[in-house]
């Protein structure tokens, strides 16, 4: 009972906002929050039930004995994933009263934000693939709408088709890969799934290649990279990595929830689930590892030439969501723990650093570019506080959560393979440094702009969130708080202190080098021209813009043309000149006498029948 | 089963009293075609209720002419009692749709009376000869729809429909007269006698093909299969809305109706023979008409080469032929008659306010008409696929269904989803997002009458989107305790059963 009602309660908020509420600003807005921090008290409640509800699953849509049913699971994977997504939710909504305070359009926004809770609860609680993908899909519609919430931008309805489009590119794989799975073993359930390791031979179907049936070890190594595919978009990494930083035309309360906290680590969430698939194919896994580690590097090496402070923190995301995938490509009994470890604390401090960054960008009147910040850290103390906390735990700083989860993550690539493990280092020693040059430009030295000069510190609404969060991403890697009772046991084995040492050097690096060149500086000062592939983020807009426009627009001109010129000249001209022929035919015969209609009618009788006998 | 005939001669009747009736007064005559449309809706739903109750399906078959076996047969299965239902709901959204139309009001709605009974006798004739006299019956009135009712360039457009769909019916008659004559010692044209002989004693092969292949021909040609699809988006994009939501969304799928109704049971070997074409002139029809929707700037020519797009997945699921791929069809044609309709009824309101359909000078107009923008983007999402909107199942099923049988053709569809999704949003956002253009400073939104119809077919589709099994088949479903099981007992998504 308990699961239909944390799985509703928001949807029941969102259809009661968006159908009569929307008008209503404050209404709408005590409903939203209300139901979500009833569903994280809820959720909370129901981590001592057991890993399947006891309700049976009900049955969605059958056609004779095949059947998609609606069903939970609720085992430690999903207990941690739920009480990220309603305990950061309901933060984050309590936020939002005060971020979009001034906003005309507030009741619209809850009801997306209880639509959007609503979809992501179903991702995590789903019991089978067709139901995850069901929610997977509808996390993405919650995430264009709210991407292009302020839709009279261009830049926000642009972005917001963006998001849209790339992810669709990626369901398409992960929808073939359910296809895949359905043939592999004739069932969408998670539970059922989970031994197809050991079912034997006869129960598994294999696919076909031109008439030849591929064996079983490369279906199950195109199942899961196809599946993948759709944790590559959601989770934007490369090459579908795009739409995220343009996401950030979303409110910034968004941004902080769906773009960085939760929607985007839902592929990290799915490849845990569905481990026991992937890891059964070598090639699948070192895809998946290389994925995650060019996206981790790349997107690090971005954000150090990044001024938004919104795009900043977007290109960090996808720079940690990299290391999460990256690590579940590894072959060990602890990847995805330390995966799903690391995506818990970076939904703490990267939420946080988020709604810090929204606490300024109101306070400055939605100014984003860090170069017209300057000297806040006296102007919003508290702001500042907290701002300081998640960006240590992002950097992993020692005695912060980020340091826990990072260290682990980093000990499984040591472990496994030295050349991603330098990868991630270098990772970090880019993370301490455009986190420290964020810090230092936006809050030391002198206010570079009007607004920075009159900045004042937010209310309310907006610094409780953030004291909140800042507990959590201070002490949530340590053992009393639990997390790690979630996952499953991680007993690494001994391998001494090399992973501990390269990253306290990686960090001190990275933020000394920032300090070094950043301090109390007025503008860019790395302008050298090698940088400009960087700035750029290695054009990869400009090459997809480049293809869309040119071979899918050329391609789909081609047959316009086509369409008008050729099939509508030959088609219809053809179908219209034998009409015509008929019809003159016709003509002919209509002579007015009896005699030639009788006679016809003879004939067609006798070639009726001629044709009756003799075929 | 009286019910059946009331649903149909109803509209028709009234069509008629309409057409020559001497009253003037267009608030009259407007509110009776209105109730006289609400009618068959009650009814066709309470056929259904009682029908998904377990009542046996009824049979009317009153022989006519014993001589050469023609009888007024009506009888609905689960199948055609759904599309009777969705043909009066749309029927009934047209009315609604058009319901201050100033150009001659009196004929206008006596002629989408007749077409909306026409459809409805389609879909429940178990007679060969009425099931295609009734389609006729329902197709003269669209022509004149679109020739007198519609745009700029209805002229062209109507006579291309008319020479396209004339052409498409003419070869169809001729398949379906070689059923007729084929048939035995004494031939009928009801439709499960005919069934029942054909399965007892088939044609030879030959034959089979050469039929199969002229009712595929015909059925597809009213349908706008690609390449005998050029009559669609030019009637669609000139059509009143309320025409082009009758025939896009439920006057088309005869052709998929009859396919299963009488091509495919009837001659087996036919099929067989076709199947593999028939899916790929599905997927050809999902990837070419949707890489040309890519193109268009007009939005209702957009919209009608997504609707030719979307029923290529009828066919590719007909070729697979399992009992999932065909219960795709059934959710597919009604998700897509009433997806089609929503586009079709709100394009044409934007067209109303906007005065052009040309996407590049729209723009920005959610913030004059948020309603119009919200059920349209509802329209257009339900085209991508979205779940919880009805066309979401129908394209999941047919996938299942069909993926077992034919991969490679399958996954090329899943990608037709990619594309469609990409016209769709695009359009969304050229239509109603970013910033308000000239063309949106003199706009109005939808008034709660002009709401109602596009919210009726909204609800509808999530209605099904949520709750598919609500209009699935729910009798004999015992569902096998051990998933495993599927390796014992017959796959109904990997083995055709047709």
């Amino acid at each position: 009972m308990i699961f239909w009602l944390i799985q509703f309660l928001p949807l029941a908020a969102a259809a009661i906002i968006l159908l009569f509420l929307r008008g209503k600003h404050s209404l709408a807005a005590s409903v939203s929050v209300l139901a979500a921090v009833a569903n994280a008290v809820l959720a909370f409640g129901a981590l001592s039930k057991g890993a399947v509800p006891p309700l049976r699953p009900m049955v969605w849509m059958n056609v004779g004995l095949f059947q998609i049913e609606f069903g939970f699971v609720f085992d430690h994977l999903a207990k941690l994933m739920l009480v990220v997504v309603t305990g950061v939710g309901a933060v984050i909504h309590v936020f939002s009263v005060g971020y979009m305070e001034q906003d005309t359009g507030r009741g619209r926004y809850f009801g997306y934000l209880s639509l959007f809770m609503f979809s992501m609860i179903g991702i995590v609680l789903a019991s089978n693939f067709i139901q995850m993908f069901l929610f997977w899909e509808l996390v993405g519609l919650s995430s264009y709408l709210l991407i292009g919430f302020w839709y009279e931008r261009d830049s926000a309805a642009q972005a917001a088709k963006k998001a849209f489009l790339t992810n669709k590119l990626g369901d398409f794989g992960l929808m073939l890969g359910i296809l895949c799975v359905w043939m592999l073993a004739g069932t969408f359930n998670f539970l059922d799934l989970a031994g197809i390791t050991q079912w034997p031979p006869q129960h598994i179907g294999t696919l076909e290649w031109l008439g030849r049936s591929i064996s079983l070890d490369i279906t199950i190594t195109v199942t899961a990279l196809l599946i993948f595919c759709g944790a590559v978009g959601k989770s934007a990494q490369f090459p579908l990595h795009v739409w995220l930083p343009d996401a950030m035309e979303g409110p910034t309360p968004v941004s902080a929830l769906i773009h960085a906290a939760t929607m985007v680590a839902a592929g990290v969430y799915m490849l845990a689930r569905i481990y026991f698939l992937i890891s059964a194919s070598e090639a699948a896994m070192s895809v998946i590892a290389a994925i995650g580690a060019i996206t981790a590097l790349m997107a690090a090496l971005i954000a150090t030439q990044q001024n938004d402070i919104k795009r900043i923190l977007a290109y960090s995301t996808l720079s940690q969501l990299g290391y999460m995938v990256m690590v579940t490509g590894v072959f060990d009994a602890h990847n995805y723990a330390a995966g799903m470890f690391h995506l818990t604390t970076h939904a703490f401090f990267k939420a946080l650093l988020f709604l810090g960054a929204g606490s300024l960008i109101i306070a400055l009147h939605h100014e984003q570019d860090i170069w017209k910040m300057g000297g806040l850290s006296g102007k919003m103390r508290l702001t500042f506080l907290t701002f300081l906390i998640g960006a240590l735990a992002l950097m992993g700083m020692p005695g912060f959560s980020g340091f826990f989860s990072k260290e682990d993550l980093l000990a499984v690539l040591y472990l496994h393979n030295k050349l991603l493990f330098g990868i991630g280092i270098l990772t970090a020693l880019l993370t301490a440094f455009y986190i420290t040059r964020l810090l230092v430009v936006v809050f030391i030295g002198l206010p570079r702009s009007a607004a920075a000069m009159h900045a004042q510190e937010s209310s309310g609404w907006m610094t409780v969130p953030l004291v909140i969060l800042s507990v959590f991403s201070w002490i949530g890697g340590y053992e009393f708080m639990g997390i790690q009772s979630l996952l499953p046991k991680m007993q690494l084995p001994e391998h001494g202190h090399v992973v501990m040492v390269c990253s306290i050097i990686a960090l001190a690096t990275g933020s000394s080098a920032a300090l070094f060149i950043y301090w109390n500086r007025a503008s860019e000062p790395l302008t050298s021209r090698i940088l400009i592939p960087i700035r750029e983020k290695f054009y990869f807009d400009d090459i997809y813009n480049y293809l869309v426009r040119n071979i899918q627009g050329t391609f789909a001109m081609f047959l316009n043309f086509i369409d008008q010129w050729v099939l509508d000249i030959t088609v219809f001209r053809g179908a219209a000149a034998l009409l015509r022929g008929v019809g003159v035919g016709l003509r002919r015969l209509q002579t007015g006498n009896v005699q030639v209609y009788a006679f016809l009618f003879g004939a067609g009788t006798v070639l009726l029948i001629w044709w009756e006998l003799l075929r | 089963m009286v019910l059946l005939n009331i649903i149909i001669w109803l509209p028709i009747l009234a069509g008629i009293f309409l057409l020559g009736t001497p009253l003037k007064n267009p608030a009259w005559i407007r509110r009776f075609a209105l109730l006289v449309s609400v009618i068959p809706v009650a009814l066709a739903l309470f056929l259904f209720l009682r029908l998904r109750q377990g009542h046996a399906p009824e049979i009317q078959n009153r022989l006519w002419v014993e001589s050469i076996g023609l009888g007024y047969s009506l009888g609905v299965s689960r199948i055609s009692i759904l599309l009777v239902v969705l043909a009066s709901l749309v029927g009934m959204c047209a009315v609604l749709v058009s319901f201050r139309t100033e150009q001659r009001p009196k004929e206008f709605f006596g002629l989408l009376l007749l077409m909306v009974g026409g459809i409805s006798g389609a879909f429940s004739s178990l007679d060969l000869f009425f099931f295609y006299a009734f389609h006729e019956f329902a197709l003269i009135p669209t022509f004149l729809l679109v020739g007198f009712w519609g745009g700029p360039e209805r002229r062209q457009a109507a006579i291309k429909m008319t020479l396209f769909l004339g052409v498409g019916s003419l070869v169809l008659l001729l398949g379906l007269l070689g059923l007729y004559l084929k048939s035995g010692a004494h031939p009928t044209f009801y439709i499960p006698s005919l069934i029942e002989h054909y399965r007892s004693s088939p044609l030879n092969d030959l034959d089979q093909q050469i039929l199969f292949g002229i009712l595929f021909l015909g059925f597809g040609t009213l349908v706008a299969v690609v390449p005998f699809h050029i009559w669609a988006p030019d009637g669609y994009a000139e059509a009143p809305p309320a025409a082009a939501m009758l025939h896009a969304g439920v006057l088309k799928t005869f052709g998929i109706y009859g396919l299963m109704l009488t091509a495919i049971p009837m001659l087996p070997e036919g099929y067989s023979a076709f199947r593999y074409p028939m899916g790929c002139f599905g997927v050809l029809t999902i990837l070419y008409a949707g890489y040309v929707a890519l193109r268009q700037s007009d939005l209702n020519r957009m919209l009608g080469y997504s609707s030719v797009s979307h029923m290529g997945y009828a066919f590719l699921a007909l070729a697979a032929g399992t009992p999932v791929a065909q219960e795709g069809v059934v959710v597919l044609m009604l998700a897509h008659g009433l997806s089609a309709a929503l586009g079709f009824a709100v394009a044409g309101f934007s067209y109303s306010q906007a005065k052009t359909r040309e996407m590049p000078v729209l723009g920005g107009l959610a913030k004059k008409m948020p309603a119009a923008a919200t059920l349209f983007s509802m329209a257009a999402l339900a085209g991508c696929g979205l779940p919880g909107l009805g066309n979401f199942v129908a394209e999941l099923l047919i996938f299942i269904g069909s993926f077992k049988i034919f991969p490679v053709l399958t996954a090329l569809a899943v990608w037709g989803v990619v594309i469609s999704s990409t016209y769709l949003i695009r359009a969304i956002k050229a239509v109603f997002l970013g910033p308000v253009k000239d063309n949106g400073r003199e706009v109005r939104d939808m008034t709660w009458m002009e709401r109602l119809p596009c919210f009726v077919l909204a609800a509808v589709l999530v209605w099904i989107g949520f709750l598919p099994r609500s209009i699935s088949d729910v009798h004999g479903s015992h569902p096998p305790e051990n998933p495993k099981q599927w390796a014992q007992t017959r796959d109904p998504s990997g083995t055709p059963s047709l």
